[in-house]
C-alpha cells in the first residue's frame, strides 16, 4: 500500500535550495568588502634569504618598493622608504627588520596580532630594536637609543639577575632574556619593566625608578635579543672572540678608592643608596659599616638569603680581594657614626634645629627610618615593595604597640631584628637619640602614650608531657597552613591576600632570636595590625606549646 | 547515477513514520552533510597547507588572507567541524531518547565509533594552524591522556610522536587528520547507513501498519532539504563568523589559563575537582554506560517513541550526563580565568 | 573429518599469526616516533672546580646543579604547571609565568604547579658532571663528586 506523501516535504525542499543559493550568492558578492583593494590587486610574492632560510613575503603588494601606502587607496603610495644604504631592501626584504607576518595579506594580521606581540611590526624610531640582532652592541648611527638601553641594562644592574647570552657573567634570579625579543613585543617588554608585578603578582622583580625614556631604551635593546646573534657563534663566544662591550659605571672625573669604586662597578648603587647616590630599590648603605659588623657583611655578600630569607638581592660574584676592599671601605672609610655625620652634614642639622631634640629626631627619622617605614609611618616606605619582610607599620597600629613592651621596642632599635632588613642602631645612635626617636614615633604616628600598655592575659604553662607530634602537625594543617604554607614558608594558598605577608617560619635567624614564650604569646594573642589571629579561645594550653615546637621544627629543618 | 546510488542505500518504500520530522529531526543527515562539507573544504585546504612548524601558521594566514575565497573555505571547515560534534551528540541524544538503539546494538556501536572519530578528527585538526591556542590546547588535552590507566602514557607518546608537542606531533596530527581518519570515517558511515537499512529502516518503522511512501522522490527530497538547510546555515555562518586566528605558537609562553578544546573542557573542569574521579572514573563510566546502554535497557516499547515510560530511568541518566557535561563545559569555557579561578565572563 | 577440522584450524591459526605479526610490525613503526628522543647525556661542568654548596642554574639546558656537602644532583627547571623555565635562587625556584614557588629541593611552596620539580639522572665521568636531559625521577639522584676527586689525586 502506498500512502499519501507528507505535504511539507516539497515546500521544505525548495525553501532549503533557495536559502542555500542565497547564501552562496551572498558569499560571492560580498566576500571581500572588508578589503576593497586586495581582491583585484596582483599579489606580490617575494622570497628572500633570511638567516639562510627562504622567507616568503607579500608585504610589497601594498608597500610598493617599501613605501608607505595611502590608507584610502592601497595601490598608491604616499611616502617612499628612506634610504638605508649600505643595506639594500631588495635583498633584505621587510620582515627581517620590521617583523610582521609576511605571508598574510590583510592589514591587521600582517602587522602582527595583539597578545604577546612577538611579531608586531616595528616602524619609525622602533626600528633600532632590530639593529643589534645583527650588529655587535656599540655606538651605531641610527641605533642610539638601543645602545643607551644596553648601557642602562648594566647601569641598572639588570644583568645581576637576568642572563643574556652575549654576556659571560650574569645573574640567574630572573628569567634568561637571551631570546626575549623573539618571544614578546616591544610594548610588552616595556610594560614588564615598568610594571613587573602585574603578572605574576608575586614576582620578585623590583619596580625600578626608571624614566619612561630609559625604560623605552632598555626595551629597544631587549627586543633585539632574538636568540644567538649572528656575529657571535657559540665557538666565538667560548673562545672569547665575541666580547661584550664593557660599560664603565664609575662616575667620571672623580678619584675613588678601590673599595668605593667597587660600589659602582659591582652595581651596588644601581639599587642601594650611598651618600648622595641613590638607586631607590634597596636599603641605604651609607651607615652600613656601623649597622652591621664585618662578619655579617662578608656572610651577607656570600649568600644574602641565608641572613635575610626572601631578600631580593642577588648574589654578586666578586673576587675575595675585591670583596675585602669593599667591606673594609664600608666599615672604616664610609660615613658614620651618625652622630659625627649629622653634625658635619649641613643639610641634616642646622644649628637652630640642634636645639630642639624633637626636631633632631624628625631629621633622624627621615634619614634612617623613612626609607622603609615611610614618611607617613604606615610601613609603606619607598623601598618596602622590595623588602622580604613588611616594615612594622606605626600609623594606625596602636594595638600592636600597646601590647609590645617598651623594652622590646628599644631592643629592636638598638640590636635590629635578625633575619630582616632592620639593622642595629647601637653604634649609630646613643640613648639620648633613641628615646626621642621612639617618642616621635609614638606621638606622630601611633597616637598613643608610650606608657599605655595592655595587660596581657596569662600564657598557659608549658605542659609536663608535650602533645604528640601528630597532634601538632594536625593543628598546624588545620589552623596555620592556609597562610604559612605546608612548608612553613609563609606562602600558603591565601598568602597573597595579606599585607604584611604571613611570616616565613623557616626564617632561621629570626626565629633563633625569639624565645619560646614569645612564639607562644604570638599564637595566643595574635599580632594586631596583621592577619595573624589570636588563638587563645580556640586551642588548649598544651596545643600552644605543640605549635611552638612545630614552628621551631621549620626553622631547624634547613640543610 | 546519483539516483541510482541513493536507491541503493535506501529501501524503495519507507514508512510515513520515518518521514515524520519529529522522529529524527534529520540529525543523521545533517551529520552526513557536515561530513561532506568537511571533506570538500578539507581537500581544498590540503592544497595549500604544509605540516611544518615553521610554515604551518604562515600557510594558514596565506589561505585566509591571500586566497580569494580562502577565508570562507576555512571558516566552513571550522564551523562544519564544530557543528559535526554538536550534531552527532544531538543525533545520539535523539537515538537514546527515542530508544532507537533497541535491537540495533551493532549500529549503535558503529555510531559510537563515529563519534569518537569525529572528536579525534577535531582534536588533530585543531593543532594544524599551529597557533598559541591550538598548541596549548593540544598540550593540555594530551596531558589529560595521562589520566587513562595503563595505556595512557603510551597512547600519549603515540599521538604526540614523542614526549612533547613538536615537529612529530604536527606531522602526525596532519596524517591522522587528513589521511587516516576521513577514510576510516567514510567506511564507518557506510557501515552505519547500510546497517540502518539492514535493521529494517528507522526504528519508528516498526509500529507502522504497513502503509508506505515511495522513497523516490519523497524521502530523497526530505533528505536533500535537510542537507541544503545545513549548507545554507553553515554558509551564512561562515560569512559572519571567522575561524579564529591567534598568534603563532610560542612554546615558552603559555597563555593563562590554557584550555583544552571546548569539547574536552568538561573533562578538564572535572579534573580540576579531582584528577582520579574526573579524569578516569567518570569518563570511563560514561563511556561504559553508552556502550552497554542497548544491553542494559530491557524495555519493551518499540524504538522510535520519545520518552517511553519503561525507558525513563535510562533516559534520565542520559539527560543527567548530558546536562552535567554542558554545565561543566560552560563553566570551563566562560567562567574560568587565570589559574583556573572562577571569574565572570564579562 | 578430523583432518578437515585440523586443516581448518591450521589455516586460521596461520592466517591469524600472519596478521598478528604484520600488525605488530606496523604498530612498532607507529610507536617508534616516541623512541626518537633528542634527550641524551650532556656534559655540564667540570667536576674539579665546582663552586661551593648552592644551586647553579643552566637555563639553556633546563637544569640546575644542586651542590650540597660534597654531593651533587641535577634538578629540572621546567615548571610542572605548564613548562616555563623557573628562576633559581638560593631559596628555591620561582616560575615567572604564573608565580609558582618551589623550595630548594623543588617541593611546591605555592602556586598553580601541581607537582615538585623532577630530578635528572647524573653521573661524574672523566671529571665532568653529566646529566641525562630526558631521564627524570621524582627523587634526587645524588652523586658524590669528592670521592672521584680523591681518586684523582
Ligand atoms: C558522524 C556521525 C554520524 C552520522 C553521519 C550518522 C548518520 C546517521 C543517519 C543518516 C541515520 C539515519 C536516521 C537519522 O537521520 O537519524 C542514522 C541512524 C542511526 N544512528 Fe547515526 N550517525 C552518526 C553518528 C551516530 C552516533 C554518534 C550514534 C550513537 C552512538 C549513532 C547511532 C545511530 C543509530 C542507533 C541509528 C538508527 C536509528 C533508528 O533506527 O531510528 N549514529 N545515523
Ligand atoms: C570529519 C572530518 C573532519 C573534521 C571533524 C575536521 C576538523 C577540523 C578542525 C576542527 C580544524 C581546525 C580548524 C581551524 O581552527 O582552523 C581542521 C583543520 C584542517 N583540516 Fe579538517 N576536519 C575534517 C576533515 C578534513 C579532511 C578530509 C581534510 C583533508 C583532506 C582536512 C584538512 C584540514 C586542514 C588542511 C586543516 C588546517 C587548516 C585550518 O586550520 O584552517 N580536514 N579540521
Ligand atoms: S608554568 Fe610555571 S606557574 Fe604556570
Amino acid at each position: 500500500m502506498t500512502a499519501a506523501p507528507p505535504k511539507w516535504i516539497t515546500p521544505f525542499f525548495y525553501c532549503s535550495v533557495l536559502a542555500a543559493l542565497f547564501a552562496v550568492t551572498l558569499v560571492f558578492l560580498r566576500h571581500d568588502t572588508d578589503r576593497p583593494d586586495i581582491g583585484t590587486h596582483e599579489v606580490a610574492d617575494i622570497t628572500i634569504n633570511l638567516d639562510g632560510q627562504p622567507v616568503r613575503e607579500h608585504c610589497t603588494t601594498c608597500h610598493i618598493d617599501g613605501a608607505r601606502p595611502d590608507p584610502a587607496h592601497l595601490s598608491q603610495t604616499v611616502k617612499p622608504h628612506p634610504d638605508i644604504a649600505p643595506h639594500r631592501i631588495d635583498q633584505l626584504g621587510c620582515t627581517g627588520c620590521h617583523l610582521g607576518e609576511g605571508m598574510a595579506l590583510d592589514i591587521e594580521i600582517s602587522h602582527g596580532l595583539p597578545g604577546l606581540e612577538a611579531r608586531k611590526v616595528l616602524s619609525g624610531k622602533e626600528m633600532q630594536a632590530s639593529c643589534f640582532r645583527r650588529h655587535q652592541p656599540g655606538p651605531l648611527p641610527g641605533a642610539e637609543k638601543a645602545w643607551k638601553g644596553y648601557q642602562q641594562f648594566f647601569a641598572k644592574a639588570c644583568n645581576t639577575c637576568h642572563a643574556i647570552s652575549r654576556v659571560g657573567q650574569s645573574g640567574f634570579y630572573g628569567p634568561d632574556l637571551s631570546r626575549i625579543g623573539a618571544v614578546v613585543g616591544l610594548d610588552q617588554i616595556h610594560l614588564a619593566i615598568r610594571e613587573p608585578r602585574k603578572e605574576p603578582v608575586n614576582s620578585k622583580m623590583p619596580r625600578f625608578p626608571l624614566s619612561k625614556n630609559h625604560s623605552r631604551q632598555i626595551s629597544y635593546f631587549l627586543k633585539s635579543l632574538a636568540g644567538d646573534s649572528f656575529y657571535a657563534t657559540p665557538m666565538q663566544m667560548q673562545t672569547g672572540m665575541a666580547e661584550t662591550t664593557e660599560i664603565d659605571l664609575r662616575p667620571q672625573g672623580v678619584e675613588l678608592s678601590d673599595g668605593e669604586s667597587a660600589l659602582y662597578q659591582k652595581q651596588c648603587l644601581a639599587c642601594h643608596q650611598f651618600g648622595q647616590v641613590d638607586g631607590r630599590i634597596g636599603p641605604d648603605l651609607t651607615y652600613i659599616g656601623s649597622q652591621r659588623d664585618a662578619d655579617y657583611l662578608y656572610a651577607f655578600l656570600d649568600n644574602p638569603t641565608r641572613l635575610i630569607p626572601g631578600v631580593a638581592m642577588p648574589r654578586i660574584p666578586m673576587a675575595s680581594a675585591a670583596e675585602k676592599k669593599l667591606v673594609q671601605f664600608l666599615l672604616n672609610d664610609a660615613v658614620g657614626p651618625v652622630a659625627e655625620h649629622t653634625q658635619t652634614s649641613a643639610d641634616v642639622m642646622t644649628p637652630q634645629k640642634q636645639e630642639s631634640s624633637s626636631m633632631g629626631a624628625k631629621q633622624l627619622y627621615m634619614r634612617l627610618c623613612q626609607r622603609c617605614h615611610a614618611a607617613e609611618g604606615d610601613g609603606r616606605g619607598p623601598i618596602q615593595p622590595n623588602l622580604a619582610n613588611f616594615p612594622r607599620a606605626f600609623a594606625g597600629n596602636a594595638d600592636f604597640f600597646r601590647s609590645a613592651s617598651d623594652k622590646r621596642l628599644q631592643e629592636s632599635v638598638r640590636n635590629g631584628i635578625p633575619g630582616t632588613s632592620m639593622p642595629s642602631y647601637n653604634k649609630l645612635l646613643n640613648q639620648q637619640q633613641i628615646d626621642p626617636l621612639l617618642n616621635l614615633v609614638f606621638t606622630a604616628f601611633i597616637n598613643l602614650d608610650r606608657h599605655d600598655k595592655a595587660i596581657l592575659s596569662a600564657l598557659p604553662d608549658s605542659p609536663e608531657t608535650p602533645v604528640s607530634q601528630n597532634r601538632s602537625n594536625e593543628l598546624y594543617v588545620e589552623n596555620c597552613q592556609r597562610c604559612h604554607g605546608s612548608f612553613g614558608t609563609g606562602t600558603g594558598p591565601e598568602y597573597l591576600e595579606h599585607q604584611p605577608r604571613p611570616r616565613n617560619l623557616r626564617n632561621k635567624p629570626y626565629f633563633n632570636a625569639l624565645s619560646d614564650r614569645r612564639i607562644a604569646r604570638v599564637i595566643h594573642d595574635g599580632i594586631p595590625g596583621t592577619a595573624m589571629p589570636a588563638f587563645r579561645d580556640h586551642l588548649d594550653g598544651p596545643d600552644f606549646w605543640g605549635l611552638v615546637e612545630k614552628v621551631r621544627e621549620f626553622s631547624r629543618s634547613q640543610d | 547515477m546519483a539516483r541510482n546510488f541513493l536507491s541503493h542505500i535506501h529501501a524503495g518504500k519507507v514508512s510515513p513514520q520515518a518521514l515524520k520530522p519529529t522522529i529524527t529531526f534529520g540529525l543523521g543527515v545533517a551529520c552526513l552533510t557536515c561530513m561532506a562539507i568537511l571533506v570538500l573544504t578539507g581537500i581544498t585546504l590540503f592544497l595549500y597547507y604544509i605540516p611544518d612548524q615553521a610554515k604551518a601558521y604562515e600557510r594558514i594566514l596565506h589561505i585566509t588572507t591571500t586566497l580569494r575565497f580562502g577565508r570562507v573555505v576555512r571558516n566552513l571547515h571550522f564551523l562544519a567541524a564544530n557543528a559535526l560534534i554538536i550534531l552527532s551528540v544531538l543525533h545520539l541524544a535523539r537515538v537514546v531518547l527515542t530508544g532507537s538503539y533497541r535491537k540495533r546494538w551493532l549500529n549503535w556501536t558503529y555510531g559510537l565509533v563515529l563519534l569518537l572519530l569525529v572528536m579525534f578528527a577535531n582534536f588533530t585538526g585543531y593543532l594544524l594552524p599551529w597557533n598559541q591556542i591550538s598548541y596549548w590546547a593540544v598540550k593540555i588535552g594530551s596531558a589529560l591522556l595521562e589520566y587513562v590507566p595503563l595505556i595512557g602514557l603510551s597512547l600519549k607518546s603515540f599521538l604526540l610522536g614523542g614526549d612533547d608537542v613538536g615537529h612529530e606531533t604536527l606531522l602526525r596530527s596532519f596524517v591522522f587528520h587528513a589521511g587516516f581518519i576521513p577514510p576510516l570515517m567514510l567506511v564507518f558511515v557506510g557501515l552505519h547507513l547500510w546497517r540502518v537499512r539492514k535493521d529494517g529502516g528507522l526504528a519508528a518503522a516498526e509500529f507502522s501498519d504497513g502503509v508506505k511512501v515511495n522513497a523516490d522522490p519523497w524521502l530523497y527530497r526530505a533528505e536533500a532539504g535537510v542537507a541544503f538547510s545545513v549548507l545554507a546555515v553553515l554558509l551564512l555562518l561562515a560569512f559572519f563568523i571567522d575561524a579564529p586566528i591567534y598568534e603563532r605558537a610560542n612554546p615558552s609562553h603559555p597563555p593563562n589559563p590554557a584550555k583544552a578544546p571546548w569539547y574536552f573542557v568538561g573533562v578538564q573542569e572535572m579534573i580540576s575537582y579531582s584528577a582520579m574521579l574526573g579524569g578516569v572514573v567518570v569518563p570511563g563510566l560514561v563511556l561504559g554506560y553508552l556502550l552497554l546502554l542497548p544491553k542494559l535497557d530491557q524495555s519493551t516499547t518499540p524504538g522510535g517513541k520519545w520518552f517511553a515510560s519503561d525507558r525513563r530511568v535510562w533516559s534520565l541518566i542520559f539527560l543527567a550526563i548530558m546536562v552535567s557535561q554542558i554545565v561543566f563545559i560552560v563553566i570551563g569555557v566562560w567562567f574560568r580565568g587565570p589559574n583556573w579561578q572562577l571569574v565572570l565572563p564579562f | 573429518m578430523v583432518k578437515l577440522t585440523r586443516r581448518k584450524y591450521l589455516g586460521k591459526g596461520l592466517t591469524g599469526l600472519l596478521l598478528f605479526s604484520v600488525g605488530g610490525l606496523l604498530l612498532d613503526v607507529w610507536m617508534s616516533a616516541g623512541r626518537f628522543s633528542s634527550t641524551h647525556w650532556k656534559a655540564l661542568v667540570d667536576a674539579r672546580n665546582l663552586p661551593g654548596d648552592g644551586t647553579y642554574p643552566f637555563p639553556n639546558n633546563k637544569v640546575a646543579l644542586v651542590v650540597s656537602r660534597g654531593r651533587l644532583a641535577e634538578i629540572s627547571l621546567e615548571c610542572t604547571h605548564l613548562g616555563c623555565i623557573v628562576n633559581a635562587s638560593d631559596e628555591g625556584f620561582f616560575c615567572p609565568c604564573h608565580g609558582s614557588e618551589f623550595g630548594p629541593r623543588g617541593e611546591v611552596y605555592s602556586g598553580p604547579a601541581p607537582r615538585s620539580l623532577p630530578w635528572h639522572l647524573v653521573k661524574v665521568k672523566n671529571d665532568q658532571v653529566w646529566f641525562h636531559s630526558g631521564k627524570k625521577s621524582t627523587t634526587a639522584e645524588w652523586v658524590s663528586y669528592l670521592a672521584k676527586e680523591g681518586r684523582m689525586s
